[in-house]
């Protein structure tokens, strides 16, 4: 299963909203919302969002198309403890997006 | 005092040889024979003052004697025939320069090309330059390939044009987040910050939707719901007209990968749901229009093509450039890279741009027709400096497509600041140039044609 740009630039700006108001600091890639997050082994992930002293590097999987996105991160990720890799994939945004555009016309 | 017809004759000589036809001694610079060789070739052209009689062993010999190669007798009946007049003369010189500057940028070179090849690669060279008949495009089927995207949804595909559904979809999350949580709405605005709730007030504000810039006045259960309903109302309707233009856009765009041929490219940059509505009613006045119409030409339409990130879009429209034989430019008050890019490589590629300069832009299209730095292009295969036609109104772009297309343009040959300029007759566009600096000339082709 894979994601259109469209849905996942939509998942993109739904977690990194969820997650601003649930306190965290939030750099997303959003345009013109959120600044950019940092570059990690040479792949800029979706959302890096910052709760104390922990990390959460999310990412939104549009297919299989991402798997050197996603070996770096989690290449990144597994080395330090401080950062948590958090994979969102098309199957959940799918329910997401069915559950939002469910909601948006309720 | 007036010039004879023998000065005028040696001028027209000058011209055909790419020397300066200007001064007492037109072809002083490049005569390898005496003076009065020279005369009696004169003289057998001109035997009294009211008679001209030229014939091909006549001018060879003269061209022998500039140091140049003879012509064939089918270069020779091409451009002068049977002439029998000093003006016949000169519209034969006129002709052949016309089609040197069209074809190679040079005139000396152009006359050995032109003047010594085969009458097979004489014919071919020449038909690059003469009128080619409509029967060709008014045999094609109609273009009805591509499927239409509703003008009021046009926007919708655009990068940036297609954030305003972005910035709904901020607006929903956070009413949607503050509607769910109503206990902690000001905390939740403190975590999304003072600059983002105004720009949330803001953006509501467009869809007549009262949100507070700052603070929480007005944010309690019995307002949310209401506008939570209507938010997302807008929101699921514009991602559904999005979804559908998005599906219809993806499809063109296979399509126009797999097209046959394709004549036309159209250069635009497209940001604001205006910029796609006027694009696009420019592309169907200029291709319905009736000077166009029978040659059922193919064109790639970027408003109503889609592709799911930038750099697959670049690349389906560099393939396109590549492949049409024309691009239209519409100009714009405000230089944008793509674009301009777009210009300047088609005229790189060698191939004609057709720049549309909307009313209102006068000073634009002066600068695009006589000095933009982008205006005048090397065509990298052939080394010809290549410009570009202005047009100010879809019809006028339509005659000219047809002109380019069919080539049915008429030129005229100026000279200006130490260049030749070939000017379309009817837009008074430079569409070739050529340098009157021997020094400059000489080192372009040398560097030009010359690989390590």
């Amino acid at each position: 299963m894979t994601l259109s740009i469209i849905d996942h630039d939509r998942a993109v700006r739904h977690y990194a909203m969820r997650m601003l108001a649930d306190g965290y600091e939030v750099k997303a890639r959003v345009e013109g919302w959120f600044d950019e997050p940092d570059i990690i082994k040479g792949y800029r992930p979706d959302i890096v969002a910052r709760k104390g002293d922990v990390f959460l590097i999310v990412e939104i999987e549009k297919g299989e198309i991402d798997w050197p996105k996603i070996k770096a991160l989690e290449s990144f990720a597994s080395g330090r403890p401080e950062f948590q890799l958090r994979l969102i994939t098309p199957e959940e945004i799918s329910r997401e997006i069915t559950d939002l555009n469910v909601r948006n016309s309720a | 005092m007036s010039a004879t017809p023998r000065d005028t004759f040696l001028a027209a000589v000058a011209k055909m040889l790419g020397e300066n036809p200007i001064g007492a001694s037109p072809l002083g610079a490049v005569l390898v024979c005496e003076g009065w060789l020279l005369e009696e070739i004169l003289h057998s052209i001109f035997p009294s003052d009211d008679k001209f009689t030229l014939d091909r062993d006549k001018l060879n010999r003269l061209l022998l004697n500039c140091g140049r190669p003879m012509i064939t007798e089918h270069f020779y009946e091409y451009f002068f025939g049977s002439v029998d007049s000093l003006e016949k003369f000169e519209a034969g010189v006129e002709k052949f320069r016309v089609k040197a500057m069209w074809l190679y940028g040079n005139f000396r070179f152009a006359l050995k090309k032109l003047g010594t090849t085969s009458t097979h690669e004489f014919e071919a060279e020449i038909r690059k330059t003469e009128p080619k008949s409509p029967a060709g495009f008014e045999a094609r089927e109609l273009f009805t390939d591509i499927d239409p995207i509703p003008t009021a949804d046009l926007g919708l595909l655009g990068y940036l044009s297609g954030k305003k559904i972005a910035d709904l979809d901020i607006c929903l999350e956070t009413v949607e987040l503050l509607d769910a949580q109503p206990a902690k709405i000001a905390e939740m605005l403190a975590a999304i910050g003072p600059e983002k709730q105004k720009r949330i007030s803001d953006i509501l504000a467009g869809h007549e939707i009262s949100f507070p810039p700052v603070g929480t006045g007005g944010l309690e259960p019995g307002t949310l719901a209401p506008m939570l309903a209507r938010i997302k109302s807008l929101s699921t309707s514009l991602h559904s007209r999005q979804n559908k233009a998005i599906e219809i856009g993806l499809k063109n765009t296979h399509r126009y990968l797999t097209l046959p041929y394709l004549d036309v490219y159209v250069a635009t940059s497209m940001r604001t749901q205006q910029d796609f509505e006027n694009q696009h009613h420019f592309i169907q006045d200029v291709f319905g229009d009736p000077q166009v119409r029978d040659l059922k030409l193919r064109y790639f339409d970027p408003t109503v093509s889609y592709a799911n990130d930038r750099i697959t879009k670049g690349v389906v429209e560099m393939l396109m450039l590549r492949r049409a034989q024309v691009t239209i430019y519409t100009a714009s008050s405000e230089d944008t890279l793509g674009k301009d890019s777009e210009l300047a490589a088609t005229l790189a590629q060698g191939k004609a741009v057709i720049a549309y300069v909307p009313p209102g832009l006068d000073a634009k299209a002066e600068l695009l027709r006589v000095d933009h730095p982008l205006g005048l292009q090397l065509d990298i295969t052939s080394g010809v400096v290549h410009g570009i036609i202005v047009v100010r109104s879809a019809q006028d772009c339509a005659k000219m497509l047809r002109k380019v297309l069919l080539r049915e343009r008429t030129f005229t040959i100026r000279h200006e600041k130490g260049n030749f300029l070939l000017e379309e007759v009817e837009t008074k566009s430079v569409l070739r140039v050529v340098s009157d600096d021997p020094y400059l000339t000489h080192a372009f082709w040398t560097f030009f044609h010359h690989r390590h």
